[in-house]
């Protein structure tokens, strides 16, 4: 049994691999909203989600509260950033992200005067094909083809984790809790950084590294993420590992939990 | 809404990464090989640092205000204690075991640097003991004797890339600085001479906190366009003749600024994303200073060992740094120019250790054994 500390932050088992036995102190979110409202309407603006501004609030409220009544409470004492995700077009991460995401991320950053990139290995590359979901993003997937999806994306709860770590934690953590979750992925992220394309972006501090950790990479050394570099945004497919024999654990690397409901 | 065309994956390789790569294939294949191998072994956590050599005692014509390097020169060590320093020094035989190590390692690039590297007299054989066909060699100078004819015999021993630094565009302020009048004239005259001698070279420059945000800077960026030098700007460190200058180190708004000026100009640093990997923290994994001792530094500006070439091999000292909480992980900012946390336990060390003993850098076990590893 696993427990969340009153930063947000899960406590890591006896066999976690983490930075360190707390969460950190020295990376720090830029600007961002927790309005659910704010939020949807800046997603709404972009991909014309078609839903009633109000049962979507009310969706919301009754995920929180879920959440709220649940042993996972705490991580509400964590950056905790509403999303909302338009049904899905394909079935397709690197897909969706390519043809939608992207452009909408692009978009949304130039208003900041800032600007996206995305560096894959090659020139040629592409994340078409080239991603797939863990488990638990698998069913994120499968209800937002048949409807849209909205959320909560915790940035910072399994910050410092090695990435097997993460997977595991998560694992643990959700074993027995009745409420659609996942390691977040890449399409939750990028629809939080739509509309909060200052969350990466803290004027005094460095801010995390996003990972990706609920999908994985045809090549399985890469972990997709997102990072903030001067003014640009970047993903960066980056390996896993820290040596041959050991897996990259960076107090400035975050991986997210989302947790979800169907808008149906 | 732009569609994928429009904003496509960014290459990872810059147009001149590649053409220099595809020189490599014909000049030196070897090196061609090993860098064709780089990114891939990054992937699998094998490292590829520069080896930045401390040669000749870094015996030094100048005496640079922000000199990191003060503390290890025979003339400080003299004042201080009265002797050059007694440590068993790096011979041509170390270097040419520690070449054919870092070969089989994958490594491929070699700074030399001092002091001023060019008052070694043994310059010459140095480059050959390491192999300058299996290696890029890199000459780090002053300029102040970096003349043609200097420049056509460096290049015509297999030398690659000339690193002339300059720290300021007003010449008067450079010589100040350097100490050296001058210095700033001979400075430009030796980025014509790199030049003219078919060098790769670029102007190494050491930004303290403010100066990028100043029309000198301008300037110089202006300077080096109007050239096609590339600009290479190292943030200013609290250490060796700095130590105490916290006023000189750059905040975050100085080091975004700068990353915005690499996407309008050819301007770089140690963290600038290259080689297909995005801009870090370069400890261990970037670049490693070996001291003319032996004592290996994760870092340029670290006075703080992981590890002796001549008693241990090169794949055990990278192992221990990449365990080591500091220098190993994955992070963005540069420890040793920007976290207040790491630079003040790293200059308390080496007060410490400066009570006890003269010479640096302090050992591993005095120093980095005493933080955190995996």
């Amino acid at each position: 049994m696993l427990h969340i500390n009153d930063h947000g932050w899960i406590i890591p088992g006896v066999n976690h691999k983490t930075y360190a036995k707390t969460n950190s102190t020295y990376y720090k979110c830029g600007i961002y909203s927790n309005d659910e409202l704010i939020n949807y309407n800046l997603i709404d603006s972009c991909f014309d989600i078609k839903c009633e501004p109000g049962k979507v609030l009310e969706k919301f409220s009754e995920l929180k509260k879920s959440i709220l009544g649940s042993s996972i409470s705490n991580l509400l004492l964590a950056p905790h950033i509403p999303f909302i995700l338009p049904r899905f077009k394909s079935a397709n991460i690197g897909e969706i992200l390519e043809r939608e995401y992207f452009p909408a991320l692009s978009v949304a950053l130039e208003k900041e005067r800032r600007s996206f990139k995305y560096v894959l290995r090659n020139s040629d590359d592409t994340l078409v094909d080239n991603l797939y979901p863990t488990e638990y993003y698998q069913n994120l997937m499968k209800a937002g083809q048949k409807t849209a999806i909205i959320g909560y994306y915790f940035p910072l709860a399994l910050e410092g984790y090695a990435p097997s770590s993460q997977q595991d934690a998560f694992s643990c953590l959700f074993k027995d809790i009745p409420l659609s979750a996942t390691l977040s992925g890449p399409i939750e992220i990028a629809s939080v950084l739509v509309a909060n394309s200052n969350l990466l972006f803290n004027q005094e501090s460095y801010s995390h590294i996003l990972t990706a950790s609920g999908v994985e990479h045809c090549d399985t050394r890469l972990l997709l993420s997102f990072k903030s570099y001067g003014s640009n945004l970047e993903t960066w497919l980056l390996s896993k590992l820290l040596t041959p024999k050991n897996e990259q654990v960076s107090e400035q690397w975050s991986a997210g939990i989302s947790i979800y409901s169907t808008l149906a | 809404m732009p569609d994928l065309s429009e904003i496509g994956p960014a290459q990872p390789l810059s147009t001149v990464e590649s053409s220099k790569r595809n020189l490599q294939k014909t000049l030196r294949p070897r090196v061609y090989e090993k860098i064709l191998a780089y990114n891939d072994r990054m992937m699998d956590g094998v490292i590829s640092p520069i080896l930045r050599l401390k040669i000749n005692r870094s015996l030094c014509n100048m005496k640079c205000e922000h000199c990191c390097e003060e503390p290890y020169m025979t003339r400080d060590l003299k004042k201080r204690t009265g002797k050059e320093d007694p440590r068993p020094q790096m011979g041509l035989e170390d270097y040419r075991r520690l070449s054919e190590q870092a070969d089989q390692y994958g490594l491929f690039r070699f700074v030399l640097t001092g002091g001023e590297a060019l008052l070694d007299k043994n310059l010459g054989d140095l480059v050959k003991a390491l192999d300058p066909y299996k290696h890029l060699i890199v000459l780090d100078t002053n300029g102040y004797y970096f003349d043609l004819e200097k420049a056509k015999w460096f290049a015509s021993i297999g030398g690659y890339k000339a690193q002339i630094s300059l720290d300021s565009f007003f010449a008067e302020e450079h010589d100040k600085f350097r100490n050296t009048k001058g210095a700033h004239d001979r400075a430009l005259k030796a980025l014509d001479a790199a030049k003219e001698s078919g060098l790769e070279l670029l102007l190494s420059t050491c930004l303290v906190k403010g100066r990028i945000f100043t029309e000198e800077f301008k300037l110089l960026i202006d300077y080096c366009e109007s050239k096609a030098i590339p600009l290479y700007v190292s943030l200013a460190k609290p250490v060796g003749s700095a130590r105490g200058h916290d006023e000189w180190v750059c905040d975050k708004a100085d080091v975004d600024a700068l990353k915005d000026l690499e996407a309008k100009h050819n301007i770089f640093t140690h963290m600038t994303p290259s080689y297909g990997q995005p801009g870090k923290c370069i400890t261990v994994k970037g670049i490693n200073t070996v001291n003319h001792d032996g004592e290996i530094m994760p870092c340029p500006y670290m006075d703080m060992s992981i590890g002796n070439i001549m008693h241990e091999s090169l794949d055990i000292i990278f192992e221990r740094g990449m365990l080591n909480k500091w220098l190993g992980p994955y992070r963005d900012e540069c420890i040793i120019g920007e976290n207040w946390d790491f630079i003040k336990w790293h200059n308390t060390v080496v007060s410490n250790h400066l009570e006890n003993s003269p010479y640096l850098p302090v050992p591993y076990e005095q120093s980095f054994a005493l933080t955190e590893s995996f």
